[in-house]
């Protein structure tokens, strides 16, 4: 009885400093809000030397020494803004390329407007990404560029060298969906033809609106994304990094686009619903995709904890196409871990600097 | 999981009780424990781990995936039909509406398409000449120079002079 007593007022007491603890931290919440307010989007300098529509093509400079001939061109989805592989000097991926001497480039979509709906992935991987390439190449005067797509820009990367293969030296792929026949992710279940109607959906809303996206992508963890990251940043408000880090990570996911409406028609209709791309089916326009048409060095990036786009969705990839020289690499993060974690920028970036410099012809004039 | 039913509202309602047995069995370590936040902490993320599992399960099934199409299909059947009133309306004021624009872009796409179409026809009959164009003058070289060899042969001197006499006969 006395013992209970005890360990009753032991609770109380416990309970009473932690609540003290948690008064402390949200008396700290104004400044954290003011912080939120002055995020920085993109660490590394760059420049605008290409527009088209929405479209900007951003150049980092670097210090101005290119130690390789064959540009490299890093191409974002459609769905989010490009600046998360840009997104903290330490925590930067177009940085590992720009100080190992790589001329690189990057492609911000822009956000699609209503103007935009009608817009195709014709439109996007014939039509953008290849006057994009064309301008890289006139730029620096090399025959060919190295492609890097994160995410839908992978798809996008994988079909652009399909069709243009003549352009394109290597393909880095950082967890693109490929096959879409998994039922690993949720994604894969909710946009099954059975329970999604893509085509009344487009037919209505025209562009995909981007708190639709936003949504589907928090309700993948909803627990995670709406209670356990505020209380984690409640607990480790004092942490000056881990703030940073989280406004600026959270700044980003808020920061949906909405997608054209016919893209998103095509991308859950023909790959999510109907997997064309894997059985060489999937038509851009007015040319089909065949993978096997592409016969580059291709390096495939995976995270094997990946909820947006599962293992099983980029794995195959490599099986899929022409290439001899092939190389997968699983990092045991999730989808955006892939590109900021700490691992990826300690482990998997330094690797795939090593194979795209392999694979580069050096500048003239370098060592 | 248990046994599931037809009924996707009673599906959930076991899903839910479930979820509540879970919860308090994850939380049962922290009663008569020795009171300290770590103690509390542990019990939240057990919690927050049985939440998340009982998320993913949810968000699996078939019940929710019924109701994800019933709820869009309900919600694009309103839309839709607040539209079609707004298009009376919009008929009446002769204002253009989306699905107005959305027309002329489908015409202006067939046309492209016509038009891209013809251009591959061009370009494939252009292709088809130029090969046969090609063969002529080959065959146009080929008959030329048997011409200047029997030439050639007949006269006892070669191309050389032979090309030299119609320079001469030039100047």
């Amino acid at each position: 009885m006395f013992n209970g007593g005890n360990v009753w007022i032991e609770t109380q007491k416990a309970l009473l400093d932690e609540w003290m603890a948690n008064a402390r931290r949200a008396a700290g919440l104004p400044r954290i809000a003011a912080q939120a307010q002055r995020v920085r989007k993109g660490a590394t300098p760059s420049e605008v030397v290409y527009e088209e529509d929405h479209l900007k093509l951003l150049h980092y400079p670097g210090n101005g020494q290119v130690k390789y001939e064959t540009p490299l061109l890093f191409v974002f989805a459609l769905v989010n803004r490009p600046y998360i592989l840009d997104i903290l000097p330490n925590k930067s991926v177009v940085s590992h390329f720009v100080k190992a001497g790589f001329d690189t480039y990057l492609v911000d979509w822009g956000a699609a407007t209503e103007a935009d709906r009608h817009l195709t992935l014709d439109d996007y991987v014939n039509g953008y990404l290849r006057n994009v390439v064309r301008y890289v190449r006139k730029r620096r005067g090399a025959a060919k560029v190295s492609l890097l797509g994160y995410c839908m820009g992978g798809t996008m990367s994988a079909m652009f060298t399909a069709l243009h293969q003549e352009y394109v030296k290597n393909l880095v792929l950082l967890a693109a969906g490929i096959d879409f026949s998994t039922r690993e992710g949720l994604l894969n279940l909710w946009s099954d033809a059975k329970a999604f109607d893509v085509d009344a959906f487009v037919d209505d809303v025209g562009n995909c609106p981007a708190d639709f996206l936003q949504s589907c992508f928090l309700m993948l963890s909803p627990v995670r994304n709406l209670l356990g990251k505020p209380v984690s940043l409640l607990e480790r408000m004092d942490d000056a990094k881990f703030v940073e880090e989280y406004l600026t990570m959270e700044t980003w996911i808020n920061d949906n686009v909405a997608v054209p409406g016919e893209v998103f028609r095509e991308f859950v209709k023909h790959l999510y619903q109907q997997d064309l791309l894997v059985k060489n089916r999937m038509q851009v326009g007015r040319h089909v995709v065949d993978l096997r048409r592409i016969t580059c060095p291709v390096l495939n990036l995976l995270a094997t904890q990946d909820t947006l786009v599962p293992p099983a969705q980029s794995a195959p990839f490599t099986e899929l196409v022409g290439s001899e020289d092939v190389k997968t690499i699983e990092l045991a993060t999730g989808h955006i871990g892939l590109a900021m974690g700490s691992a990826a920028q300690r482990e998997l970036w330094p690797q795939a600097v090593a194979w795209l410099a392999q694979r580069s012809n050096p500048a003239n004039g370098s060592k | 999981m248990g046994s599931e039913t037809n009924d996707p509202f009673s599906n959930l309602t076991r899903m839910w009780l479930e979820l509540a047995a879970s919860a308090m069995q994850a939380w049962q370590p922290s009663v008569g424990g020795t009171a300290s936040p770590e103690m509390f902490r542990k019990g939240r993320s057990d919690l927050m781990q049985v939440w998340s599992d009982w998320c993913e399960e949810l968000l699996r099934s078939p019940a929710f995936l019924e109701a994800q199409k019933q709820c869009m299909s309900g919600s694009l059947a309103f839309r839709k039909q607040f539209r079609v009133n707004l298009r009376k309306v919009q008929r009446e004021l002769q204002t253009a509406g989306r699905e107005d624009i959305g027309a002329l872009v489908a015409t202006v796409q067939r046309s492209q398409r016509r038009v891209l179409d013809q251009l591959e026809e061009t370009s494939e009959r252009l292709q088809a000449l130029q090969s046969k164009l090609d063969c002529l003058s080959e065959r146009i070289e080929r008959f030329m120079g048997l011409e200047d060899g029997a030439s050639g042969r007949a006269d006892g001197d070669g191309n050389g002079a032979k090309k030299k006499r119609r320079h001469e006969a030039k100047d």
